[in-house]
């Protein structure tokens, strides 16, 4: 069992004992990878016809680069192997996510945010007539908010990811973008509204209740 | 629209703090924050912030996640800090 600094000093090094701590950690990372895509396959089922312990092998490689590229930002907050197994477990969960989506036109999905998208149900509605006017009221400010105040982009991301349950990854992938700057987007789209909500007199929370969200 | 996307929005914006992490924070602080979760340190103020963020982020929450059953499933083993 090495310690972080045996770690660390052993991939900084040179000669046999950076190839054995290279070939220690290889094997960690393919171990992470392959479980974070067996984990997967559990919980969404077959998401298309790849090879576990082959992308698992690549993962792990991309990972092993990763890590080596960024060996100057371990702080040592937790044990090396931990801070390693994230990175396997990054590229697998993306490539996995890839998978699942690759079949799916997400331009098609993206063009269909439209008025109507966020429109209630009459069922939602129902229900006793004064607390289903205050429900309309609340709603009615937060298609205002989607339809007039968030950017284009805002309204396809928040439809995708709360609506399509489209992970965050395949609309960096699709837009050329990072998480940083969709979850930036999506973050600001919240945003806005929520304080709309609050300056026309509506407590999110008390929103959730209304509808039925246990808060 | 289905129910459960009502209430998901509604949760998601009435969670939502003018200050949250970012995607790259929060990796940052993946392995410290699961190994505080598994040591039971629910409380400590950077493990709070990292599961605000991962309330609201499917994608990193599921990274936190996997890595933490990664960590339960793995064989006892002394820490290997220095």
């Amino acid at each position: 069992m090495r310690t972080n600094d045996e770690w660390t000093r052993a991939l900084r090094g040179d000669g046999d004992a950076q190839a054995a701590a290279l070939h220690e950690l290889r094997a960690i990372l393919v171990r992470a990878a392959r479980f974070a895509l067996q984990r997967r396959l559990g919980r969404v089922g077959s998401p298309g016809s790849f090879d576990v312990d082959q992308l698992a092998e690549d993962c792990a490689q991309n990972a092993l680069v990763a890590i080596l590229d960024r060996l100057a930002d371990f702080r040592g907050d937790s044990r090396f192997t931990t801070w390693a197994y994230k990175f396997a477990i990054n590229m697998a969960l993306v490539a996995s996510r890839r998978e699942s989506w690759k079949r799916v036109s997400l331009d098609a999905l993206l063009e269909q945010a439209g008025p109507s998208t966020w429109r209630l149900d009459a069922h939602a509605l129902a229900g006793d007539p004064e607390q289903a006017a205050r429900r309309a009221e609340a709603w009615k400010v937060i298609e205002e908010v989607i339809e007039t105040e968030l950017s284009e982009r805002q309204r396809q991301a928040l439809k995708a990811v709360v609506i399509d349950d489209v992970p965050l990854d395949e609309l960096v992938r699709h837009w050329g973008s990072s998480r940083n700057a969709v979850y930036k987007l999506l973050h600001d789209a919240r945003w806005k509204l929520k304080t709309r909500l609050e300056a026309r007199g509506f407590a999110p929370r008390e929103i959730l209740g209304m509808f039925g969200g246990a808060g | 629209m289905d129910p459960r996307v009502i209430d998901r929005l509604l949760r998601d914006v009435s969670e939502t703090e003018a200050e949250e992490l970012s995607c790259s924070e929060c990796f940052d602080l993946l392995s410290p924050g699961v190994e505080l979760d598994l040591a039971g340190s629910t409380s400590a103020p950077m493990l709070i912030r990292l599961v605000h963020h991962l309330r609201q982020c499917g994608v990193c929450r599921e990274e936190f996640e996997t890595l933490r059953d990664l960590l339960r499933s793995a064989p006892e083993e002394p820490d290997d800090r220095t």
